[in-house]
């Protein structure tokens, strides 16, 4: 048993394959080699705390523990700024929030989403230069660009050109048919992940 | 909350797992009541045969026991207490105008009787069978039916309400025209008195629903859909076809004739269009739909109903409430449909659909005066791997809105957004908030105003 366990790894040296070299490291696995020792390893005896009543050892206790699994909250619980003015619960619940809040001035971080752009802060002869550039060439100045340029939203270039009259019914057609051109070169394997997303994005917006 | 298909509508007949007896649940009737499309509806596959018009229109449904003894069921007709309905062969006759044209070829004999009908519908009394003169049972059939006596007692109404009005409510007008003796009346009482209940009950549970929630839930409580679904587990059993010596005890209506052009009947919305009237919006749903912000047809003595079936076990359930407001009193009524309807269960988290999530709820923030939400990450695991799990909770200053977990963190951002939006839509007082007309029993306590809603986010 012994010999063959520490023969193995030289054997698998001399086939010359790359993998072993990593096995010989000890710090490098993270697993026990059988299902049935990891099994065992993992087998870790319960608090004793959680151990039910009609145990052989119970844990003599005076309150109720509660351990729930993990899962995502229940939109049926309205956050604390979520309450109206008049609800009881507001009072009770702000008083408990005060106590707490010191501990928890430490925020997770936030998403790197899109960078925050000042909002207002164009005037008229802006907005008439958009409007400009766009109509002397709509190819060069994309909604993007405009919005890199201009340091706004592309959401608010888009509000401009479309309130200024400016038609890009024939620019949104190019695009969608480049758009088309390039999902007919999709392989199966693509498509099927893209479809997949799309399902995935609309439970999204329904929360299930 | 358009997710609609010919598929979902047809699979609404059969017992979903969440829609038996036992578990009392209204998800079946919601997958069609929030959509407001016009269902597809194709032609079934219908043979008549020659028999069904030889003066045997009444096939008895099994355990019927008025096929046992016409003789019985003679001595019971015997004194006219009522005169004989002659209209009702006008309603039938333009489906008996197809069936003479499908029968020309087949049955030459059958040629007679059919024109004979279409000519001269005065003579409809004679054409009935001898045994069934009139267009429904008579009152005094109701003391003897088993059947009625049985659903009296298992729904435990008040001895106030005698058989006959029970009897009254099986009768649709379908099956017999005269308005002294079908349920429209008391259905459109009934109807009225449930979406009273109806409405109050969520206007005070959820005073922050949106129009459009609002009207899929009031359609999955007291739409036709849920009604008939409760009269079928009621046990109603429905007449294969409607005279006065079928059993008092089975609802009374009359099917699709064979061979009626149903492809004009779920063209309403299209025809409506065509004539001018541009629908868009919710406020025509309000100001112009029905309860359900459902289009009311717009020529109703013409046009075919779709699901005969339906509409006459959804009119008897409102029968039901009205008979009992009327015999037994409002609170009889109320506790009736307490017990009937609104405890019923209504999943009411999964009816919303959001198209722009993040946006709607930056609105929502700005418009209450809280702090610009923010996406933050609680958790996550797997960043590079096939299969991440991010964890994102909106946060508005130091309080978290809501939490998503997604693989992406764009999906988990919307999945936040998302669930934020709805703890506003669905914040409720509590679960035994007192509803307006609980002011009206004996002593009440003071009232206090229920909270209202300023509306829903518009941006």
């Amino acid at each position: 048993m012994e010999a063959s366990l520490f023969r193995r790894p030289v054997a698998n040296l001399l086939s010359g394959r790359a993998q072993c070299l990593l096995a010989l490291n000890a710090a490098s696995s993270r697993h026990e080699s059988s299902y049935r020792r990891s099994k065992s390893r993992l087998n870790v005896k319960p608090e004793p705390s959680f151990l039910p009543s009609y145990s052989k050892t119970p844990v003599q206790q005076d309150h109720i523990i509660f351990n729930p699994p993990s899962s995502a909250p229940s939109v049926l619980h309205t956050p604390l700024k979520f309450l109206p003015k008049e609800d009881k619960r507001k009072q009770l619940l702000v008083a408990t929030a005060q106590k707490f809040s010191s501990s928890q001035m430490r925020l997770p971080p936030p998403i790197r989403a899109k960078p925050k752009v000042p909002h207002h802060h164009l005037s008229d002869a802006d907005i008439a230069e958009i409007v400009k550039l766009k109509q002397q060439d709509p190819d060069q100045w994309t909604n993007t660009k405009l919005a890199r340029k201009f340091n706004c939203s592309s959401l608010f270039v888009s509000i401009c050109l479309t309130q200024c009259g400016v038609d890009n019914a024939e620019r949104k057609k190019e695009m969608q048919e480049k758009f088309e051109a390039v999902k007919a070169r999709w392989g199966p394997r693509r498509r099927k992940a893209k479809e997949e997303q799309d399902r995935r994005f609309k439970l999204a917006y329904r929360g299930d | 909350m358009i997710h609609h298909s010919s598929e979902t509508y047809y699979r609404l007949g059969k017992n979903l797992p969440s829609s038996g007896n036992f578990v009392r649940t209204s998800l079946s009737a919601l997958s069609f009541h929030i959509i407001a499309v016009s269902p597809t509806i194709t032609i079934p596959n219908t043979a008549v045969f020659a028999f069904q018009f030889d003066g045997c229109e009444y096939q008895p449904p099994a355990g019927d026991q008025t096929c046992l003894g016409y003789l019985a069921c003679g001595q019971l007709l015997s004194p006219r207490t009522r005169p004989c309905c002659l209209w009702q062969q006008t309603i039938q006759s333009p489906a008996g105008g197809t069936q003479q044209s499908r029968f020309q070829s087949s049955s030459a004999a059958m040629e007679e009787n059919l024109v004979f009908e279409d000519d001269d519908p005065s003579a409809s009394s004679t054409s009935r069978h001898p045994s069934s003169p009139y267009a429904s049972p008579l009152t005094e059939a109701a003391l003897h039916s088993a059947k009625l006596a049985a659903l009296h007692a298992r729904l435990a109404l008040p001895k106030k309400l005698p058989l006959q009005t029970m009897a009254r409510t099986l009768v649709d007008p379908s099956a017999d025209p005269n308005l002294r003796f079908n349920n429209a009346s008391l259905a459109q009482l009934g109807g009225s008195i449930i979406s009273f209940h109806v409405a109050e009950f969520l206007l005070c549970k959820y005073p922050r629903l949106p129009m459009a929630i609002l009207f899929a839930a009031s359609g999955a409580y007291n739409g036709p859909r849920t009604l008939a679904i409760i009269a079928q587990e009621w046990g109603v059993e429905t007449a294969a076809y409607p005279g006065s010596e079928v059993d008092p005890g089975l609802l009374q209506f009359s099917k699709l004739k064979p061979g009626t052009n149903l492809g004009e009947i779920g063209m309403a919305r299209k025809n409506t269009i065509d004539q001018g009237v541009w629908r868009r919006g919710m406020s025509s749903r309000v100001v112009l739909d029905d309860e359900f912000g459902d289009m009311i047809p717009q020529r109703r003595g013409i046009e075919v109903d779709a699901k005969p079936t339906e509409t006459a076990y959804s009119n008897f359930v409102k029968a039901v409430v009205s008979s009992i407001y009327v015999h037994a009193g409002r609170d009889a009524a109320k506790k009736f449909v307490k017990e009937h309807i609104l405890s019923r269960h209504l999943e009411i988290t999964q009816l919303f659909d959001f198209k722009t999530p993040v946006q709607e709820l930056a609105v929502l923030c700005k418009r209450e005066e809280f702090e610009y939400p923010v996406a933050r990450i609680l958790s996550e695991t797997g960043r590079l791997s096939r299969s991440p799990v991010f964890v994102v909770g909106i946060y508005s200053g130091h309080e978290k809105l809501g939490e998503g977990a997604a693989p992406s963190l764009a999906e988990a951002r919307i999945r936040a957004s998302v669930a934020a939006l709805k703890a506003w839509y669905l914040y409720s007082p509590g679960n035994n908030v007192r509803v307006p007309s609980d002011m009206e029993g004996a002593n009440p306590k003071p009232w206090e105003p229920v909270h209202i809603d300023i509306g829903e986010i518009i941006h």
